[in-house]
């Protein structure tokens, strides 16, 4: 091979793959990126012990701190107990006075992501008969799974958006892939309190293939933000892949 | 050939993104402690280490994150001297991943005693919950009864019952194992979907302290199978004119470069 050769598929190749990295670019720029554009995956943030004591006092009642012992084992961490109940149900009864105590699961009910302009309704969804997210076409609405956590709860809360709509344009979600870490998720419940996230990385998956561990992240309260990804199918009306941002729950945000 | 494979590679690196986001955290057991004796102040040890102070009668835990392992656990009257004879005292052996719940009660005699319950966190059908009932009470074997009918008959002090039901509100109430008359309520109890419920009889039904407390596991459906999040509209849109022209220009170039066009100039002519 000669030099001139050589010099010369240096140049095709380069070309080529400029002219990919510019489709690609373009793409990733308008979310929906799979061939080029690298996912910004970062490692787990560590929780901050303060922080996290705060999140699962969520679950029940806040109690004060000097109540709280911890174990002195390596990466043992101790939550704080919640008294008797956050919500007390007491009926008249005949035969004895009844008492039930519960914890009080609240649904979230909005759902808030200044960095990208997102102010938008949450709707429970459960699954359909085929497994999949009973989500409907709405697409300035964000579901939120019932069978996934509830927020502030051990575990991961999972909640979905469209991306683009049926009739046409962007929808909820499209800008999710500009999420990085350190932004803000506000999450609103039913009963008015505010909980505050942030966002530690994202993930992609095919959209045939979900991680079974979508759910599984049962030593902390997370949430995952969910939409469509990759190439879309006109045949089976789906995109080849999902786009997934994670986030740590950092507590009730402060009341503005 | 070998930059085209490298090309290759680097693509195949790019769009294999790793889950390590995804990696569950497996490694702790989770305990969720239940105060289950009347008029009993009490401080809760684990390894000689004082984990909960001044536990009161009807409370239930957050559930604690521990490490694997096997946990001496002991419970003392509050403000005991650690090194004293503790009231109650149990091992509890801790898998990785599992949870547990362990509940001081009375047995059905009026005495203490320490229960361990392993929890069932096993998926839950869509639009069920899971409803389990632990008779942790100084009271006689009983029918749990929703809407009078009976769900678990004859549930004795210190067992458990499950069943997987339809996520609603159920009136619930409780009688002696066979007999017609509750004995307590009828209450209502939700139970959530894509939870497991777990209700925990306390107290002593002679002495009227006799209540119910309950320990909510959320998060319990199975993962969706798909998550159809797209319209396909976006799909549809054309790139800009002038990525689509620049592109086109060097894949011509690049095309032309790798497949060795001859392009040759006759100088004489140009003269």
């Amino acid at each position: 091979m000669t030099a001139s050769t050589r010099r010369r598929k240096a140049f095709g190749t380069t070309a080529l793959l400029l002219a990919m990295m510019l489709i690609g670019g373009w793409l990733n720029a308008s979310s929906h990126a799979l061939l080029l554009g690298p996912v910004g995956v970062s490692p787990r943030v560590p929780e901050a012990d303060a922080l996290r004591t705060e999140a699962w006092g969520l679950v029940g009642q806040a109690i004060p701190s000097e109540e709280v012992a911890v174990l002195p084992l390596p990466e043992t961490w101790i939550p704080p107990r919640h008294s008797p109940s956050p919500a007390v149900v007491e009926e008249p009864s005949p035969v004895r006075e009844p008492l039930l105590v519960m914890p009080r699961l609240v649904e979230p009910v909005r759902i808030r992501i200044p960095s990208i302009g997102v102010d938008a309704p949450i709707q429970a969804v459960d699954l359909a008969p085929d497994g999949s997210l009973a989500i409907s076409d709405d697409g300035d609405t964000v579901f939120w799974y019932r069978g996934s956590a509830y927020p502030g709860w051990p575990g991961r809360a999972l909640l979905a958006g469209h991306l683009d709509r049926v009739e046409g344009g962007w929808a909820v979600f499209a800008g999710l892939h500009r999420l990085q870490p350190g932004s803000v998720v506000l999450l609103e419940l039913a009963d008015g309190r505010v909980l505050h996230y942030t966002v530690t990385g994202q993930a992609r998956a095919a959209s045939t293939d979900l991680p079974a561990e979508l759910l599984t992240g049962e030593n902390s309260s997370e949430l995952v933000l969910i939409t469509c990804a990759g190439w879309w199918d006109p045949q089976r009306h789906v995109y080849s892949d999902n786009l997934l941002v994670f986030t740590r729950f950092d507590g009730l945000a402060p009341l503005s | 050939m070998r930059q085209l494979i490298t090309v290759v590679i680097t693509l195949a690196l790019l769009a294999a993104v790793p889950f390590t986001v995804l990696a569950a955290d497996h490694a702790k057991a989770q305990l969720t402690v239940v105060h289950g004796v009347p008029d009993l102040v009490v401080d809760v040890y684990a390894n000689d280490a004082k984990v909960l102070s001044n536990f009161t009668f009807g409370t239930v835990t957050d559930p604690l994150a521990l490490d694997p392992g096997t946990y001496k656990l002991a419970i003392r009257p509050a403000g005991a001297d650690p090194a004293s004879a503790p009231v109650l005292s149990a091992e509890a052996t801790l898998a990785a991943g599992q949870n547990a719940s362990v509940v001081a009660h009375l047995d059905a005699n009026g005495q203490p005693r320490l229960s361990i319950f392993v929890n069932d966190t096993s998926r839950v059908a869509s639009g069920k919950g899971r409803l389990i009932v632990r008779h942790t009470a100084q009271a006689p074997a009983v029918d749990v009864r929703a809407g009078g009918a009976v769900v678990f008959a004859n549930l004795a002090n210190p067992n458990e019952a499950k069943a997987d039901v339809d996520a609603k509100t159920y009136s619930v109430d409780l009688a002696p194992a066979g007999q017609a008359q509750a004995v307590f309520g009828p209450v209502d109890l939700p139970v959530a979907a894509g939870a497991a419920t777990i209700v925990y009889a306390i107290g002593s039904i002679e002495q009227g302290s006799f209540r119910l407390v309950t320990q909510v596991i959320t998060g319990l459906g199975a993962p969706p199978s798909h998550v159809g999040t797209g319209g396909g509209s976006a799909a549809n849109a054309t790139l800009p004119l002038t990525v689509t022209v620049l592109a086109a220009l060097l894949v011509l170039a690049g095309s032309a470069a790798l497949v060795r066009v001859p392009v040759r100039i006759e100088r004489r002519n140009l003269r």
